[in-house]
């Protein structure tokens, strides 16, 4: 029975990971048989990782510092509503992108949309859409992400510090985030990671306009529209490195290893 | 007339479906207190109101005359040595201990003398520029204990401070505790729920009992003479009667209603009286053995209903003739007599009370 048991669990295992390899080897060998180093649009290429890297960086900075006072919020108090706020943060995790990137666009035709466009600028099919696309469909996670850091740590060291002569800014500062850096540092991996792929909202809010708004997700739909599998595979194995980059990156921090 | 250092009055705090009910409690300057009491009783929430971490309902606090109930908790300068410790991770042991100095409230003349001198006095020198992970738990209480001590506190409250410490280790620890508060000259606060820890260690000792103190007095005293039944089972007295005085040829006599005792203390014919009887103060008494004075008074024929066989000694469970109850005294004894008495369950044996060892519950 427990022999079963073994080899169910082991079976499995194989077969999601043959499956996996079996997906990125397709790729590669799909890629090898094309002349993918005689595409002609490189600068098309460095482009959208350009833009990729740029509003990805951003959007992730902003959801990490916003995310920071209301995950610690949830951490550490009870209120009332708190499980219903908490759910609605949770919303842009489960929902589908493109519905949320329709959900922004409806806002940004709003009076107070308008407003919004008027004092920062155009946002709409606009570089700065990215970043407003991948920022609401990345904070949910980025909020859970930093909660459970901050529920790692016991509120017993922020007592003592406070009993040391520190208020809750000096605590918050020199205790809390200190002992945090290390989830901090993961959530934000995971966040970027996450923004790199976005594609759903984005294409909704900021549109697909090539060499404008060609993030590197953006610039697969772009090549598959126009049959052009080259550069899609080059797309897509850009995308697959930059993805594994950060998952080791974030298992190392995570690991104590950086 | 000795002044309170830390005085709490009428103190009252809810914390969902428990309370903390009406605390008074007072502790002297220099003193080591006790707070006693088992888990879930409320110690750490009364340590917490004293701290500043929790808002109390209604009462005072009080630190050097001083009314610092509303005060928050980074200007009530109070040493805190938690019962995990808390050490920082992110600092190593010299960091930990000078971690106070930084402190906006904290205004610390020579900071370097003062690490120093705690490093010595706790004898941590070697261990400065460790890593905290890297201690043992007796090492871990002494640099908790230091960084409670840098910023110079008015009083250090330790919470159960030796919860995560061997117990073979403990017993030495007590003392090296008592040694170090003693020697800083500094009033500490300390909760427990240990019987042997808190007597050893204390000078005063509070029992808080279900979110009451039931008695805070010295440690004699609560020893000897528990102020109510529940000190007393607490302090695992567990011959405990409740009996009507009566006067029979000048002496007292307690009747329990299956039998009587022979009390020292002369009390109104009438009144109830309850009274405990430690476990280790009941002899056994051999056959042919010839009795002195006052063990004739309380002798007792009983049945021996169960013997419970503990590392370093034995409990005997005995029983009245015709007694209603399961058993009537518990007694403890030293190993070695179980086979000098050759003791059993089922044998008859003699039980004799000492007059003077009847505790009167207050």
């Amino acid at each position: 029975m427990n022999r079963t048991f073994d080899t169910l669990m082991w079976g499995a295992t194989v077969l999601l990971i043959f499956v996996f390899i079996s997906l990125f080897g397709s790729m590669i060998i799909e890629l090898a048989g094309t002349n993918a180093l005689s595409f002609p649009h490189f600068d098309r290429i460095w482009f959208a990782i350009k833009l990729s890297l740029l509003t990805a960086t951003i959007s992730s900075v902003v959801a990490i510092l916003s995310s920071v006072p209301v995950a610690y919020l949830f951490s550490r108090q009870s209120f009332f509503g708190k499980a219903f706020i908490d759910t609605l943060l949770d919303l842009p995790i489960v929902l589908s992108p493109i519905a949320l990137g329709a959900m922004l666009l409806i806002f940004f035709n709003t009076a107070v949309g308008k407003q919004i466009e008027h004092h920062f600028g155009a946002i709409v099919f606009e570089v700065k859409g990215i970043v407003v696309a991948q920022f609401f469909v990345i904070v949910g996670l980025s909020i859970r992400l930093l909660r459970t850091t901050f529920e790692g740590i016991d509120p017993e060291y922020e007592n003592l510090a406070r009993t040391l002569g520190y208020n809750k800014i000096q605590t918050f500062q020199k205790v809390v985030i200190p002992m945090a850096g290390r989830g901090l540092m993961g959530s934000f991996l995971l966040v970027w990671g996450r923004a790199i792929g976005e594609f759903g909202a984005t294409v909704t809010l900021a549109g697909a306009t090539t060499m404008k708004t060609e993030t590197i997700p953006t610039a697969i739909y772009l090549s598959f529209e126009s049959a052009d599998i080259t550069g899609a595979l080059i797309y897509i194995t850009i995308l697959v490195v930059m993805s594994l980059a950060i998952l080791f990156f974030v298992r190392s921090v995570q690991g104590g290893k950086l | 007339m000795k002044t309170s250092y830390l005085k709490i009055e009428s103190l009252n705090l809810s914390l969902g479906k428990f309370s903390l009910q009406n605390i008074n409690l007072s502790c002297e300057k220099g003193e080591y207190h006790i707070l006693l009491g088992p888990t879930g009783s409320g110690k750490t929430s009364l340590m917490k109101c004293i701290l500043g971490f929790h808002s109390v309902n209604t009462g005072t606090i009080f630190l050097k005359d001083k009314d610092i109930t509303k005060e928050v908790p980074e200007r009530r300068c109070m040493g805190y040595v938690p019962q995990n410790y808390s050490l920082f991770p992110h600092l190593n042991v010299e960091g930990n201990i000078r971690f106070g100095f930084h402190g906006k409230n904290n205004k610390v003349k020579d900071p370097d003398r003062i690490v120093d001198r705690l490093c010595s006095i706790l004898d941590i020198q070697k261990l400065r520029k460790r890593n905290v992970h890297h201690l043992s738990g007796g090492e871990k209480q002494k640099v908790a204990l230091a960084r409670a001590l840098a910023i110079q506190p008015d009083i250090v409250l330790l919470d159960e401070p030796f919860s995560s410490i061997d117990e073979g280790a403990k017993r030495t620890l007590w003392i090296e505790l008592k040694t170090i508060i003693n020697e800083v000259g500094i009033t500490a606060f300390h909760i427990t729920h240990n019987l042997e820890e808190a007597y050893s260690m204390g000078d005063r000792i509070s029992v808080l009992l279900n979110g009451k103190l039931h008695q805070s007095d010295l440690k004699q005293i609560i020893f000897e003479q528990p102020a109510s039944e529940g000190v007393a089972r607490y302090l695992t007295y567990r011959n405990i009667f409740s009996g009507i005085v009566g006067a029979c040829n000048e002496t007292m006599n307690l009747d329990f209603g299956h039998f009587s005792m022979v009390i020292p203390k002369k009390i109104p014919s009438g009144q109830t009286v309850k009274i405990c009887i430690k476990p280790q103060d009941i002899k056994i008494i051999k056959d042919g053995f010839p009795l002195k004075g006052s063990l004739k008074n309380n002798l007792f024929h009983v049945e021996i209903v169960s013997i419970l066989r503990l590392p370093e000694n034995f409990m005997i469970y005995a029983k009245l003739a015709g007694s209603p109850m399961e058993y009537d005294f518990e007694i403890k004894m030293p190993k070695y007599l179980e086979k000098k008495y050759n003791l059993f369950q089922g044998k008859k044996i003699k039980l004799a009370i000492p007059e003077k060892q009847i505790v009167f519950i207050s």
